[in-house]
């Protein structure tokens, strides 16, 4: 039996009991420091606004409308994001894809890339004969409603893959192989045993997504413009409020955004959700 | 009927290297080896879950290398069952025989069937996660056998069990090709299961089929190095002289040792004996036995139920002997005293003294 | 005026026989359709127009002209359609040309001899129902007229009073309605009170919804050039909406007509715009603001989209004249997407669409230009700068030198990131406190104006120079202190049409009405100069 070392940590081997307790209470102090200071600036400025000037902002009807088609584009991004991400996910958590890490970066990239540049991006395809013949045959997208979407999925659709891989990474291949020893061709090894099993994490994947879309503010604004009572989504109509000094309603439409973020985090949390973005 | 032709499958660290056998219909089939031998990725490649870099897969006559697994009527039951947990037990059972567009009638009658025949019946409204895990072997089981599947195929099934359980699923398992009419495929490595279990063991090694044969095959006559240690026969001897007389063999461990064995083709020199410690008789007086010698006490070691006695013999040749409690109480030998050795002829076995069977 | 006379000579030239005078008179005055109506002109197309028209004298005069190429101008006489007939008896000199919003009036006037041939029909108008702002009678259809306890009426003898009646009749509420009844004296009297909430409802045509020029009771007439500024007023041009035409089953569309006296001084010139107005062009113009055209003609079906950029600043005044054009040209959709001048530039470059830019700032509407992107510009308005601090004045900043006491907190612009640091910049420096500012310890730099506006309103600097059109979005937080004029140059700010247009027509047309003085009086109201201000 050693003797722990009591006059000294010269040899570096039992750490000090004191060393230990200094260690803790720094990394709690700058846990606690995060916490006021998150919690400082947030509620200074949901604090800013009074309750009945919040009411009132709210219920204008260009707050209402921003909210309606916020949740109408983010919803509509988001299940594009669910078909999309779903098949494509799957793809990458159940083969060895060729040059997977390739593959792998360039879905990350729209993650990365600053959404201002997005949307230029966006704009820029739009203007390829491809975008071009899209626009006339298909459906119209710049600086038009469906653009919002667009302008969302774009930059979301990398975490919403993400999220769904890890849900997917999370079902062991096994449960299909035995389902396919069963009788199950891939597809409905797919359907009766891979989705269910993943759907925890699906669900989760979908509430992030869903959150981290109605942020979107630098890709929508490029792409589908700011233009009141058609493509002012939450964001576009606080940056809109905000340049032309109307803070109060810019801030109860922040906290309203906040409220939604807050509570699909919380559940995207309870469903023990674990897309990292990286 | 299953067969397997120089099946070749490389599968990262894991590889199967030229296997070729056949199970025959309703056999007790044991794929033994050490961890890492390849039989897993062997038994997957069965059931179809791999493609093959080359080899043939035939399933009662039928080639089925390149057929997808829904289409071998094969049932897979991996080491942990991975039984679907978010379906009941009835609803795992019953999974294949949905897929096979079943009535709903028959589908009770027949899930009620099996569970019943596996004792599993009071189950089938629990889900997975509650259960022990060999009821959920059971329901693994019944699962797999429920279609009727031509084979069924078991990644080390007791594996995850407790003592008590193994012993009592072993027994189960071995009825199955009986009760089912199926023939069993099971993956495992320890000799101690395979033998209780098996019609006939096939042990692998480095993705290769070392030896095939009963499970006494296997367990009194090793047909390489490899196979004697794995079976822990301890006894590996070293032969010194062969010699064919008119009615034994004789064989000469040194030149103060020659035992007799039964008169049967040799092999070449370099040769190994093998004897089984279990095997040896160690008696204190001289007896009229034959292949009887003296030798000094070195070790003893209590083992738990045996007691393991190593003993030298005046030519330094040492043999490990494995006796009773009851012997060992009769005999209380000591280490350095003086001990006479019998090797019965039926345990003796002359092998060529390799690592491995040539390819 | 010496102009004007010289333009007229050459006018009286052509008509002997010159075609080559529309392109004399076009040399001569480039922006005929935004002066509407002028006065005492020899050469003058006297109009009668009735005051629910009124709100398009511009669009008519484009279209009587035949778009300025016709010999003649055009002078509007503001009229009461309720007296049509007595009216013209008595009128000296007669007018040359009558347009009405519906038929039965001039049908009247032909039967009794007075025109010089039939009534022509220039479109097709339609009853609306019109309510104040705030609807507060809660209709949403023409029967929940039922509802409505007070409700407004022409006279039956009019077309609009005959053909709603016929609507009412038709959908069975006559008698409902004509039990509260409101019948105003004039049409401008049927505005205010639907403006003042005295009535719930109206069912006229929608032009009524327009603010007419005010005229004096009992007056029958008063000269378009005696009517106050046409500038919608904030309150009074929201104060009317129109809630939808009667639906078709009930009253289909009846004939807006127009006719030439007899005794018209200018015969010929009438049968010239009546020719004008029933043109393709005109027609076209006609049906982006009556319910139908009396002609239906290709150009006349086409729906318009228009798409502007237009700096995030520039929005209160930009908004209201974008809703005052969809009004006026109803088959057009303006989309006016707001943001930081320089991000519409990008966005402009890389989508290579769009029809308007109207930066915050000249030097990027230069940008567009050096990249050819425009094909036209026009000044509209300027800045003016003004020191701006919170509500109240606590700090008693009185001038430019109370920037330099130690207890203000300054923030001023960026002088290489914005136009209003650039200005401040030279503000300071000609009042010689450029450099004592630069050398305090106490100042805050920001990189737009927005950002000084918050940082006064949130009380974090005392005082800064920024545009007077912030100071009023934020007159609620703060007040505005003004700069001298002598101390900074004029700082002006354009609209430039994007050569990407695809309608370049109706784009012009919304330059034209945001340079009109209509466009320019909601910039004055946002707090813009019109005039350059300062050296």
């Amino acid at each position: 039996m050693e003797q722990p070392v009591s006059t000294g940590a010269k040899d570096g081997q039992a750490p000090l009991p004191i060393g230990n307790l200094v260690f803790k209470l720094v990394t709690n102090l700058f846990l606690l420091l995060l916490l006021v200071l998150l919690g400082g600036v947030l509620g200074a400025m949901v604090f800013y606004v009074r309750w009945d000037e919040f009411v009132a902002s709210i219920l204008d009807p260009e707050s209402l409308f921003a909210l309606k088609l916020t949740a109408i584009c983010v919803t509509a991004s988001t299940a594009l994001c669910l078909v999309v991400g779903i098949p494509v996910a799957y793809a990458l958590s159940r083969q060895q894809v060729p040059l997977g890490i390739v593959v792998d970066t360039i879905i990350d990239l729209p993650l990365v890339l600053p959404q201002l540049i997005a949307g230029i991006a966006l704009l820029m395809f739009f203007q390829t004969s491809l975008g071009v013949w899209i626009e006339t045959h298909i459906m119209g997208f710049v600086y038009r409603t469906p653009g919002i979407v667009l302008a969302i999925f774009f930059p979301t659709v990398s975490l919403a893959v993400r999220s769904m891989k890890a849900a997917f990474d999370g079902v062991d291949r096994r449960y299909e192989q035995v389902a396919r020893t069963l009788g199950c061709t891939e597809t409905q090894a797919f359907w009766k045993v891979s989705l269910p099993l993943a759907r925890t994490g699906l669900v989760a994947g979908t509430v992030l997504t869903w959150a981290y879309s109605l942020g979107a503010f630098g890709s929508i604004l490029m792409f589908a413009g700011a233009t009141r009572y058609k493509t002012t989504v939450v964001p576009i109509a606080i940056f809109l409020n905000m340049t032309t000094g109307k803070i109060t309603a810019g801030l109860s439409l922040t906290i309203v955004l906040l409220a939604l973020a807050v509570i699909s985090l919380f559940a995207f949390k309870r469903l023990g959700g674990r897309a990292t973005i990286a | 009927m299953i067969r397997i032709c120089g099946l070749h499958k490389r599968l990262g660290d894991f590889a199967v290297r030229g296997v070729s056998l056949t199970i025959a219909e309703k056999e007790y089939f044991v794929l033994l080896g050490p961890t890492g031998a390849g039989k897993t990725v062997l038994l997957e490649c069965v059931a179809g879950l791999h493609p093959v870099d080359s080899g043939e897969v035939l399933i009662n006559g039928q080639r089925a290398t390149f057929l997808p697994p829904e289409r071998r009527n094969l049932s897979y039951v991996p080491q942990d069952y991975v039984l679907f947990p978010h379906l009941s037990v009835f609803e795992n059972i019953a999974f294949g025989l949905r897929l096979r567009r079943w009535r709903g009638a028959d589908i009770e009658r027949r899930v009620h069937e099996v569970a019943k025949m596996l004792g599993i019946d009071h189950l089938l409204a629990r889900h997975p996660a509650t259960l022990s895990g060999g009821e959920q072997q059971r329901t693994a089981l019944a699962r797999a056998l429920v279609t009727g599947p031509t084979a069924l195929l078991l990644d080390e099934p007791l594996s995850a069990l407790d003592e008590n359980t193994r012993v009592q699923i072993a027994a189960e398992l071995r009825s199955l090709p009986e009760k089912f009419g199926t023939t069993v495929v099971h993956v495992c490595h320890s000799f101690e299961e395979a033998l209780r279990v098996a019609d006939r063991v096939a042990v692998i090694h480095q993705g290769k089929l070392v030896q095939i044969g009963t499970p006494d095959d296997i367990f009194m006559r090793p047909n390489c190095r490899f196979i004697a240690e794995f079976m822990r026969v301890k006894n590996i001897l070293p032969v010194f002289s062969l010699e064919t007389g008119e009615s034994v063999a004789r064989c000469s461990l040194d030149s103060s040792l020659t035992l007799d064995l039964p008169l049967k083709p040799l092999p070449d020199l370099p040769a190994l004996l093998t004897v089984r410690p279990e095997n040896v008789i160690l008696e204190r007086e001289p007896s009229s036995r034959v292949n009887s010698f003296r030798a000094t006490v070195a070790e003893v070691s209590p083992l738990g139920s045996s007691v393991e006695i190593r003993v030298t013999t005046a030519g330094g040749v040492g043999i490990a002997a494995l006796i009773t409690r009851q012997v060992d109480k009769q005999l209380s030998l000591r280490p350095g005293e003086e001990v006479w050795v019998s090797l019965p002829q039926d345990a003796l076995h002359l092998l060529p003294d390799r690592d491995l069977p040539e390819e | 005026m010496s102009r004007r006379k010289i333009c007229t000579m050459l006018v009286v030239f052509a008509v002997v026989g010159l075609t080559l005078a529309g392109c004399g008179r076009r040399q001569a005055e480039p922006s005929a359709t935004t002066a509407p109506a002028r006065q005492g002109t020899a050469a003058a197309l006297r109009v009668w127009i009735p005051c629910g028209l009124a709100g398009y004298m511009e669009a008519f005069s484009k279209a009587l002209t035949g778009d300025g190429n016709s010999v003649f101008d055009v002078e509007y006489e503001i009229v009461n359609v309720w007296g049509l007939v007595e009216q013209l008896a008595s009128a000296d000199p007669k007018p040359d040309f009558i347009i009405m919003p519906g038929d039965l009036e001039l049908k009247e006037l032909d039967a009794k001899g007075q025109l010089s041939e039939k009534p022509v029909a220039w479109a097709y108008n339609q009853i609306a129902v019109l309510t104040p702002k705030a609807n507060p009678a809660k209709l949403e259809s023409f029967t929940d007229l039922a509802k409505a306890t007070k409700v407004i009426l022409s006279p039956p003898s009019t077309s609009t009073g005959y053909y709603a009646e016929q609507a009412l009749k038709k959908a069975g509420l006559l008698e409902k309605v004509k039990k509260h009844l409101i019948v105003p004296e004039t049409p401008a009297e049927m505005y205010r009170q639907l403006a003042d909430g005295e009535a719930q409802a109206a069912l006229a045509y929608a032009g009524c919804a327009f603010p007419a020029p005010t005229y004096e009771k009992g007056a029958t007439s008063v000269k378009a050039s005696n009517l106050p500024a046409q500038a919608p007023e904030d309150n009074k041009q929201r104060s009317v909406i129109v809630l939808g035409p009667v639906p078709e089953e009930y009253s289909t569309p009846f004939p807006a007509c127009m006719a030439i006296p007899k005794d018209a001084p200018h015969p010929e010139w009438a049968r010239q715009a009546l020719a004008n107005l029933l043109s393709d062009e005109a027609q076209a113009d006609i049906a982006l603001w009556m319910p139908k055209p009396a002609r239906e003609t290709e150009l006349a079906k086409k729906r318009v989209g228009l798409h502007m950029y237009c700096g995030a600043g520039l929005r209160p005044p930009i908004e209201k004249l974008a809703k005052a054009f969809e009004e006026k040209h109803r088959n057009v959709r303006l989309n006016v997407s707001y943001a930081g001048s320089g991000c519409l530039l990008a966005q402009l470059t890389f989508a290579k669409r769009g029809d308007l830019y109207m930066p915050g700032e000249a030097f990027y509407l230069d940008q567009a230009k050096k990249r050819g992107f425009l094909v036209e510009e026009a000044q509209i308005a300027y800045f003016v700068p003004v020191i701006l601090v919170a509500k109240g004045n606590p700090k008693g900043v009185k001038g430019l030198e109370d920037l330099l006491r130690p207890d203000v907190k300054v923030g001023i612009g960026e002088p290489e990131a914005c136009a209003v640091g650039r200005v401040t910049k030279i503000i300071l420096q000609r009042a010689g406190l450029w450099e004592k500012i630069e050398k305090r310890q106490q100042i805050r730099r920001a990189l737009n104006v927005p950002e000084l506006a918050y940082w006064v309103s949130l009380g974090s600097v005392d005082a800064a120079v920024v545009w007077q059109a912030q100071a009023k979005q934020f007159a609620d937080k703060c007040d505005a202190v003004p700069v001298p004029s002598k101390y900074y140059d004029p700082v002006d700010i354009s609209i430039g049409l994007l050569k990407f247009s695809k309608n370049p027509d109706m784009a012009q047309r919304f330059i034209q009405f945001v340079s009109s003085p209509e466009g320019k009086a909601v910039f004055r109201e946002a707090g813009y100069a019109l005039e350059p201000t300062g050296k």
